[in-house]
């Protein structure tokens, strides 16, 4: 960023880049600054209120319902089963094969998900990446009451995961 | 930025950084100010996805940020909720029927005793679902 002094034989014809080099660049680094800290986010969703009629509808009779909890502990159980971390990705995917194939009746596959009360945050968040690790075809939805307060008989009704933690009313896919 | 005035043996060969050094200093101090006022809602540290994404529709709306902090002090944007529940659930629901959607920024601390009710009060707001904020997870597993 000199200045050029003194005596120079004729006018300089070419265009001064530098200054559109500078700002370039700067806005360059300000983007790069920037991209990273936008806001990252997993969808979920939750139980829809539905109006009291609705709640009465049967299920489908071959419903198929998966559950995903995670205890104290940090321990996965998927239905009945606990997991562990090798089995995981296997016993979702097995899952997901079957809830796909109802697709038919039983609309998109659905998979609930609970942790416990005492259950950290991170490990929360990790078990739903693993959910989409399995498949990114999963709906997730999340449970809204503790499974340990569900002793109140269970209502029917496939979009009520709130209310309807079923224990395992399917066969485990093979 | 001084000039070379006068009389000097030849040409001076090295750079000057002197404004170099000036824009990126400049730089530095505006992205100090500037990177705490762009995290909307409260500050905490977000868990680690792999498969967090940003949200796939770039002209939705602004989202409301709900934010739980370690102790399980719930926020609407900056400001605490106070006892009262109903704040958070009117606030959602403005936010739905805005069609905004609803992120949840939640510490990696936060027992999810502390979470879940955030999600029953999205339910209560009549929302379908609530986004979780997180932060990417780099590279393979």
């Amino acid at each position: 960023m000199g200045m050029d002094v003194g005596a120079k034989k004729g006018p300089r014809s070419d265009i001064n880049i530098t200054p559109l080099v500078d700002v370039v660049l700067v806005l360059l680094i300000i983007f790069m600054v920037l991209t990273p800290l936008m806001e990252k986010e997993l969808g979920v969703r939750v139980p829809e209120e539905l109006p009291p009629e609705m709640l009465n509808e049967p299920p489908p009779p071959d419903l198929t319902q998966v559950m995903l909890k995670v205890d104290e502990a940090g321990i996965w159980h998927l239905n009945n089963e606990t997991l562990t971390d090798t089995t995981a990705q296997d016993r979702l995917k097995a899952y997901y094969k079957v809830a796909k194939s109802k697709e038919a009746t039983q609309g998109p596959p659905v998979i609930f998900f609970d942790a416990d009360d005492k259950t950290k945050y991170v490990r929360a968040v990790k078990a739903l990446d693993a959910i989409r690790d399995s498949s990114s075809g999963w709906t997730i939805g999340m449970m809204t009451e503790s499974i340990k307060a569900e002793t109140a008989p269970a209502q029917p009704g496939g979009e009520q995961p709130g209310a309807t933690p079923a224990p395992a009313p399917s066969e485990p896919p093979k | 930025m001084g000039m070379d005035v006068g009389a000097k043996g030849g040409v001076r060969s090295d750079i000057n950084i002197t404004p170099l050094v000036d824009v990126v200093l400049v730089l530095l101090i505006i992205f100090m100010v500037v990177t705490p006022m762009l995290q909307r809602g409260k500050s905490v540290e977000l868990p680690k996805a792999r498969h967090a994404a940003v949200h796939a529709n770039k002209d939705a709306p602004d989202p409301l940020f709900v934010s739980v902090t370690k102790e399980g002090k719930v926020f609407i944007e900056q400001d605490k909720v106070s006892a009262s529940k109903d704040d958070v659930i009117a606030a959602m629901k403005g936010a739905g029927e805005a069609g905004k959607r609803v992120m949840l920024k939640a510490d990696v601390d936060t027992d999810y005793g502390m979470v879940r009710p955030v999600l029953d009060w999205a339910s209560k707001a009549k929302l379908k679902g609530v986004s979780l904020a997180a932060e990417e997870l780099k590279g393979a597993k």
